[in-house]
């Protein structure tokens, strides 16, 4: 910390002007580490690739190629110039349906995440606030649910409900749910007993309040850091599940499922396994790299 | 100690009732019944009421739950799918199972541990920079994916069969031989199943590692003027593989998800495979008796986690 206070000593003898700020520290921090960085920037340009790809569809502009434009003469063509990432069975452009299924990955995964986030801060808050016999009886119930082989808890609920986009995404944010809901326990734990909180308590103000506006905040930084960690595993988690054929279903495409359906013809045509699956490591390693980076700066910020 | 431990199995007990309940609800509260896919939709009303009956299927929720329960324990619950009992279905692939997770996790450990030891031991360095990066690449890898560019790479590469717990139609095989071929048929898998766990392990070995460098004992043990590598090894190295054995438990239900992917894709005979094909055919008893089953292994992997660190660690007192 006496580092950090240096540093901010000799920053503001340059610029006087400017006074202490906890986000320039944060950003500073930040970008010193070049594989968060690096994670950060990548996640920009996929996010961009989504928007751009759904305006695209909203419009039917077909750049580069109509991504349902079945071409029955070029049925699993090798990438060449015309189709950079191959053809699949149908004899659709492997790239523009990757691009197309840019948008329904990443939202897989940040709709199943605000779905566990919600579910965890809310079981996570309540038990830490109120304790007394609350506090065992959900604790007890996350020991249970951690307890479940998830991806076989999904794979089963998923298979009873029958696959489709909304499904698969809320059950994967119902098993997720689980870490977040303890580490904020521990969190409210400890800040409930600051001198704080009990003055507004003891001035009346409601316990939802106390809770959500006062209590909450202060444990942001873990929420954000679980909640990025959680995007990541989530993809993993669709993928998985359209590869064993009960995640977001054919005809709209997303990288698992073009996955699935080239592993069909996997010895005759690797581009259809390797360019999907490459795409879904590089997006997980992003969010992964950007999550370790946020966690970071979050814990040396001054 | 025997107290501790006894205790720790008392309050296995209400968690254990939990998931016998949140594993029956799951599956009976979902829309859709078993019997579309089980029977032949031709056949007389009699017939399904009569299949209903014999697996208790016209009786209210709770009544299920506690013939369920009652079935499950007396061992005569049966299979919806070909009638016979749910546990001799289990434990005929329980073992396949339980060697490929018994390497996977060997494996993991053997990777991990010197990865994460190594990198912490040349903080900042090169080294250090590229194991991290690898780790991260390890936890981010899609399993299944990997599973089929190794498949790839060693069918088409170099020609090698992958896929079974063994190469069929090589009759006469000497010992030794037939030794290899089971070895190398688990390897690939257990390596699978076992990288998410590899990269994880050894990113958690480098923390404890380095948490354990900055200690007093160790500025003493340098002071004495010992060599760097007895500090590393004889002092350091120690202490910090200690918080490891919690980790065994938090192994087991990546280790039971893992199996119904790597399982299927490699066709590995296991409780994986039985729970994706019971999942497929509505399969609703083996279904549940393998989340029931898989759960407990999870408590009992916790708990042994937990008496193992009180055995090692003489600084831990439980009573």
């Amino acid at each position: 910390m006496t580092e950090n206070a240096l540093i901010n000593e000799s920053d503001m003898s340059e610029q006087p002007s400017r006074p202490y700020s906890p986000y320039r520290d944060f950003f500073r921090q930040f970008r010193k580490n070049k594989l968060a960085v690096f994670g950060a920037g990548t996640l920009l340009i996929l996010s961009l690739v989504a928007f751009l790809f759904w305006i695209f569809s909203i419009f039917e502009v077909h750049f580069p190629c109509d991504p349902t434009a079945t071409e029955l003469v070029a049925q699993l063509q090798g990438p060449s110039r015309q189709h950079p990432f191959g053809t699949d069975q149908l004899g659709r452009d492997v790239l523009a349906r990757m691009a197309h299924g840019t948008r329904i990955s990443l939202l897989v995964g940040f709709v199943a995440v605000g779905v566990a986030i919600t579910v965890g801060v809310l079981i996570g808050s309540i038990a830490g606030y109120f304790g007394r016999w609350v506090d065992p009886l959900l604790m007890r119930f996350v020991d249970v649910v951690m307890c479940f082989p998830t991806f076989f808890l999904i794979l089963t609920v998923v298979a009873l409900l029958k696959p489709n986009f909304w499904n698969v995404m809320i059950v994967i944010g119902l098993t997720g749910w689980t870490g977040t809901a303890r580490f904020v326990r521990a969190e409210i734990l400890s800040i409930k007993e600051r001198d704080y909180v009990k003055a507004i308590e003891a001035v009346g103000a409601k316990r939802r309040k106390i809770i959500f506006k006062h209590i909450l905040p202060n444990a942001l930084a873990p929420v954000l850091v679980s909640a990025t960690l959680g995007v990541a595993g989530a993809i993993l988690t669709e993928a998985g599940l359209s590869f064993l054929g009960f995640g977001v279903q054919p005809p709209r495409p997303t990288w698992g499922n073009i996955l699935a359906e080239g592993r069909l013809y996997i010895f005759d045509a690797w581009w259809l396994t390797l360019f999907p699956g490459l795409a879904i490591l590089l997006t997980v390693l992003s969010f992964n790299l950007f999550g370790e980076g946020l966690r970071d700066a979050f814990s040396r910020r001054a | 100690m025997t107290t501790y431990i006894i205790r720790r199995i008392l309050q296995c007990i209400p968690t254990l009732f939990g998931i016998t309940v949140i594993s029956f609800l799951m599956i009976n509260i979902a829309p859709g019944g078993p019997i579309g896919q089980q029977l032949d939709p031709k056949v007389s009303p009699a017939v399904i009421e009569q299949w209903e009956k014999n697996f208790h299927l016209n009786e209210p929720l709770h009544k299920q739950y506690g013939l369920w329960l009652k079935d499950l324990l007396t061992g005569e619950l049966k299979s919806f799918k070909d009638g016979r009992p749910v546990i001799t279905k289990i434990l005929e692939r329980l073992p396949a199972t339980i060697l490929l997770s018994v390497i996977s996790t060997i494996i993991t450990f053997s990777i991990a541990i010197p990865l994460g030891v190594f990198s912490a031991s040349h903080r900042y360095s090169m080294a250090d920079h590229a194991t991290t990066f690898l780790a991260f690449l390890g936890i981010s890898m899609p399993s299944f994916w990997l599973a089929y560019m190794l498949i790839l790479l060693f069918v088409k590469g170099f020609g090698l069969p992958v896929l079974g717990d063994r190469t069929f139609g090589l009759p006469g095989l000497g010992v030794s031989a037939t030794f290899f071929d089971r070895a190398w048929h688990l390897l690939l898998p257990s390596l699978v199943l076992g990288i998410g766990g590899i990269a994880w392990l050894s990113r958690y070995a480098r923390g404890s590692m380095l948490e354990v460098l900055e200690q007093d004992y160790i500025r003493t043990a340098r002071a004495k003027g010992l060599a760097e590598d007895e500090v590393r090894y004889g002092h350091a190295l120690r202490n910090a593989l200690l918080p490891l054995i919690t980790i065994f438990g938090f192994l087991i239900p990546s280790l039971i998800s893992g199996a119904v992917i790597t399982e299927t894709i490699f066709a590995w005979p296991g409780i994986g495979r039985l729970g994706y094909d019971a999942v497929m055919s509505r399969d609703y008893p083996t279904v549940m008796t393998l989340a029931t089953i898989s759960a407990v292994l999870v408590l009992l992997g916790n708990l042994i986690a937990d008496v193992l660190y009180a055995v090692v660690d003489p600084r831990i007192r439980y009573d």
